[in-house]
């Protein structure tokens, strides 16, 4: 009779099943490129103002951490001038689009995730920041961390060059190096999810769920933002009270997509929809593009091209 | 991945969820951050919000909005405590400060700057605004 492995072990060995399952990196290399894609083409944020900040502000009004630690490198009356934020987002720009094609990408993806966090944190310093920003900043900062230009990328045709432009595409052989990154950008997003409901209810409690708490938020955005469906749903009050338990549920609920892998396409649909509302309810907001561009962690690409050429997925995420 | 790429590896997982989590309580680290925005409740009442907004006029006549305080290098919320509330209450000097800083920039100086607070009520799903209290304060050239 064998010997049963002890709680550690089998903790360990389900710990490395989640995280590490194989893969051919396909979905990274899909997340690599339409995240760092759309973010170079709609989400840089723009230098000008950052440019202002340093000629109105004296000093940083509330500086971010990493700011703090970069300053603690280079003198703060360095990073606080023109030339010192050009220089960043020449870095950024070129890191973004070698990061993009795939070329050097471990190096590249890392001085990007670098001068987006160092381009967030710098905005943030003089107190302007937003939510989007920050959990695309995280993916950057994990994406040197995995090997990203595995496939679809320059680097691949590079080691394949005699294969062509097939060569682009990158082996298919499994490895359990990639998906973990994709895993981890789902239980942030599930996590920031899950914050949000947090502190509506730690700070407005069941009142939260009372439909005028939603009124007057939609009615704020309906008059500020000239949004007619926000203006129509502001007015209805029972369809308020269940956006409002729906809203709560669907935050604080995102969370068991993660333990119970089956459910998760019925979150992002319901996330998806959410976040469509909010943008028609808005008239237009890139919060909704650059949530559900993160989305995209979630897919299985070996499943999807599997799916398309009538094989067997070999992934797993 | 070798063993210690994997120790690494597993070190950044749990760094990177612990991080989310404490965000929960507060800003920890820049960009874990609480996702606390529209967080208060609101009692029932009349839902009612009062809405300002600074416009200026440049000397050729064109009247220009303060829409994006960024772009004159201060941060939204400190825009609306800095500028609108004190411009709002009544105060020249303030505003002639966000003229000269406006016009630090611009080859047709802002000369005249106007605050508009209008109070807008949900009355039975229409929208019904009071008549706009309006102040102007004129900003010498320099």
């Amino acid at each position: 009779m064998e010997p049963q492995p002890s709680i550690l072990m089998r903790t360990a060995s389900a710990w490395n099943r989640f995280w590490y399952p194989p893969s051919t990196g396909l979905s990274l290399a899909v997340a690599r490129i339409v995240v760092v894609g759309s973010t170079l083409l709609f989400f840089t944020l723009p230098m000008r103002p950052q440019l202002k900040f340093i000629a109105e502000n004296e000093q940083f009004v509330q500086p971010r951490l990493f700011v703090t630690l970069v300053a603690q490198v280079i003198p703060e009356q360095v990073i606080r001038t023109p030339e010192f934020i050009t220089g960043a987002y020449i870095s950024y720009w070129i890191a973004g689009v070698l990061t993009l094609v795939g070329l050097f990408t471990r190096p590249a993806a890392a001085a990007f995730g670098l001068t987006s966090l160092f381009l967030v944190a710098h905005k943030g310093s003089y107190g302007e920041w937003h939510h989007p920003q920050t959990l695309i900043t995280i993916f950057f900062l994990l994406l040197p961390l995995a090997d990203s230009g595995r496939r679809l990328s320059l680097d691949a045709w590079r080691h394949n060059r005699r294969q062509r432009w097939k060569g682009f595409l990158g082996p298919s052989t499994l490895t359990p190096d990639t998906v973990w990154t994709l895993r981890l950008m789902q239980w942030m997003i599930a996590l920031a999810y899950a914050s949000a409901a947090f502190w509506k209810m730690s700070v407005g409690g069941l009142d939260w769920l009372n439909g005028y708490t939603l009124q007057t938020y939609l009615f704020q955005a309906a008059v500020q933002k000239d949004a007619t469906i926000a203006l129509w749903l502001s007015g209805q009050f029972a369809l308020c009270v269940v956006l409002s338990y729906l809203t709560i549920l669907f935050e604080g609920g995102f969370v068991t997509g993660m333990l119970w892998r089956r459910v998760i396409p019925l979150w992002l649909a319901i996330g998806a929809s959410f976040h469509l509302g909010l943008y028609f309810g808005r008239n237009g907001s890139h919060t909704f593009f650059s949530w559900v561009v993160l989305y995209l962690v979630f897919v299985d690409f070996d499943r999807v091209a599997a799916f398309f050429s009538g094989s067997t997925a070999d992934g797993d995420q | 991945m070798t063993r210690p790429g994997r120790l690494a590896t597993n070190a950044v997982i749990v760094l990177c969820l612990g991080l989310q989590l404490a965000g929960f309580g507060g800003n920890v680290a820049f960009p874990f951050v609480p996702y606390d925005m529209y967080r208060k409740a609101i009692p029932p009442g009349p839902i009612a919000i009062s809405r300002t907004r600074l416009w200026g006029t440049t000397l050729a006549g064109e009247r220009v909005r303060f829409r994006r305080p960024e772009s004159l290098g201060i941060p939204s919320k400190g825009f609306r405590r800095k500028f609108i509330e004190p411009i709002a209450a009544g105060s020249e000097a303030v505003a002639r400060e966000l003229a000269n800083l406006a016009n630090r920039d611009r080859d047709d100086p802002i000369i005249r700057i106007e605050v508009r607070t209008k109070r807008t009520e949900l009355v039975d799903g229409n929208i019904e605004e009071a008549p706009p209290q309006v102040l102007t304060f004129e900003v010498p050239v320099t």
